[in-house]
């Protein structure tokens, strides 16, 4: 055999044929069992984290707030783009359909910018320019004795 | 080793400053309001920064002097898992600042992560924690696991740390008039509005960069296909290592122009 720099050495003895011993045989079946509890334990792992589920919240919006809406035309709070259309509040969520970053208004130039990849869009939630290519997640919200719910589920409980 | 040691102590310096709840106000309280919390911060920044340029520059090292081959494939296998392992915990570490760029790469992250196939929510949720709010879970895997990690797949190196104590002394000293010496950066609080693209840690400027371009199955896929001519060195001839060593210089290369072409995107030199 031959090494990088050119110099015989002796024949590895890993090559020789191995004998069963009782050894060895015992050696393999304590390997075995190893990798058999490492790999249920994963099992186990991915089984319990796939069924936690972040909780969702409920997040109530002010008159003093759904105003301020009104009168500015649009309103980032939080995790929320508010706006009216007529007498309809649009509520999109904050957070680029790309990469899930959290977006930010641009009330100058009336668009929701991404600052990860440069995305835009517009606010109807649309993507106006790349690399997001999905509309924004619009936000159902309940209207309840003169206060609007929005129920936010946690992102990642919809992996 | 040395910078790993100063790492280390700085880090666990930093602990009890630190709170994952309120990790901007923590933050400040260690830049000013904590006598000498500054330095512990910037020796961590400067150490840490170290140890993964001296990690990449010492696989580069022992490429060059072809020392790879007295190693064996585990040895090899576990000086190349070490590179990705330091970056991890550096962007862990990047992560907890809670700026408007540290959330940013949070999420991504968590996107890149999560779009790994048949695995990758159930490892988001394990490497991230159940909530995309909660920093709790990465400062533990900052401070313990990725630290446990990094200190078992150098431990071919830790005899020399013991033998040659005055290099590390040394490395502690120099490490120290650096973070003396500099400023360690601090994100913006809030996103810009203005269209500026918020950057990441500078190590993954380029992984930002292939990010713009293509699906997010890049994130997990281009560090995997870097280190695979890496990875697949022992047992080469001649011919096939020269190849391996070229398609990882083609690759390197192309990471670094994704960085420039990411920087000169954000200056507004290209679109």
């Amino acid at each position: 055999m031959l090494t990088y720099n050119g110099s015989d050495t002796k024949a590895d003895p890993r090559d020789r044929p191995v004998r069963a011993t009782r050894r060895r045989v015992l050696a393999r079946l304590w390997g075995l069992t190893g990798w058999s509890l490492v790999a249920g334990s994963g099992v186990l792992l991915h089984r319990t984290l796939t069924a936690a589920r972040p909780p969702s919240r409920t997040v109530s919006l002010s008159a003093t707030l759904l105003n301020q809406v009104r009168a500015e035309g649009g309103l980032a709070t939080g995790e929320l783009f508010l706006r009216f259309a007529g007498d309809e509040l649009i509520a999109l969520r904050l957070r680029c359909t790309h990469l899930g970053c959290a977006l930010t208004f641009d009330r100058g130039d009336g668009v929701l910018r991404c600052p990860c990849h440069g995305s835009h869009f517009d606010l109807d939630g649309n993507p106006a320019v790349g690399p997001a290519e999905t509309p924004l997640e619009r936000i159902t919200l309940r209207h309840d004795n003169g206060t609007w719910d929005a129920q936010l589920d946690d992102p990642l409980a919809t992996d | 080793m040395g910078l790993l040691a100063v790492t280390v102590l700085s880090g666990i310096a930093l602990v009890p400053l630190y709170s994952p709840s309120q990790p901007l106000a923590s933050l400040e309280a260690i830049e000013s309001g904590i006598r000498w919390a500054w330095l512990a911060r910037a020796l961590h920044w400067v150490s840490a920064s170290g140890l993964l340029v001296i990690t990449l520059a010492h696989v580069v090292e022992v490429l060059l002097i072809r020392a790879d081959q007295r190693l064996s494939r585990a040895q090899w296998w576990r000086a190349l898992c070490l590179a990705p392992v330091v970056v991890l915990a550096m962007l862990s570490g990047f992560v907890l600042q809670g700026t408007a760029d540290a959330s940013a790469a949070l999420a991504i992250w968590r996107a890149v992560v999560t779009s790994t196939p048949a695995i990758g929510p159930s490892l988001a949720r394990l490497t991230l924690g159940l909530t995309a709010s909660d920093l709790s879970t990465v400062a533990i895997h900052h401070c313990a696991t990725f630290t446990l990690v990094i200190v078992l797949l150098s431990a071919d190196h830790a005899r020399r740390l013991v033998a040659d104590s005055r290099a590390l002394i040394l490395t502690a000293l120099a490490t120290l008039c650096v973070a003396a010496l500099i400023t360690v950066p601090l994100g913006p609080p809030e996103a810009p509005t203005d269209g500026t693209l918020l950057l990441g840690p500078w190590y993954l400027l380029g992984l930002q960069g292939a990010l713009r371009l293509w699906p997010v199955a890049v994130g997990w896929f281009a560090p995997l296909l870097m280190l695979a001519p890496l990875a697949a060195l022992p047992g080469s001839d001649a011919k096939r290592r020269r190849w391996m060593l070229l398609s990882t210089l083609a690759l390197t290369l192309g990471y670094l122009g994704l960085s420039v072409h990411l920087l000169m995107v954000a200056t507004g030199w290209a679109q």
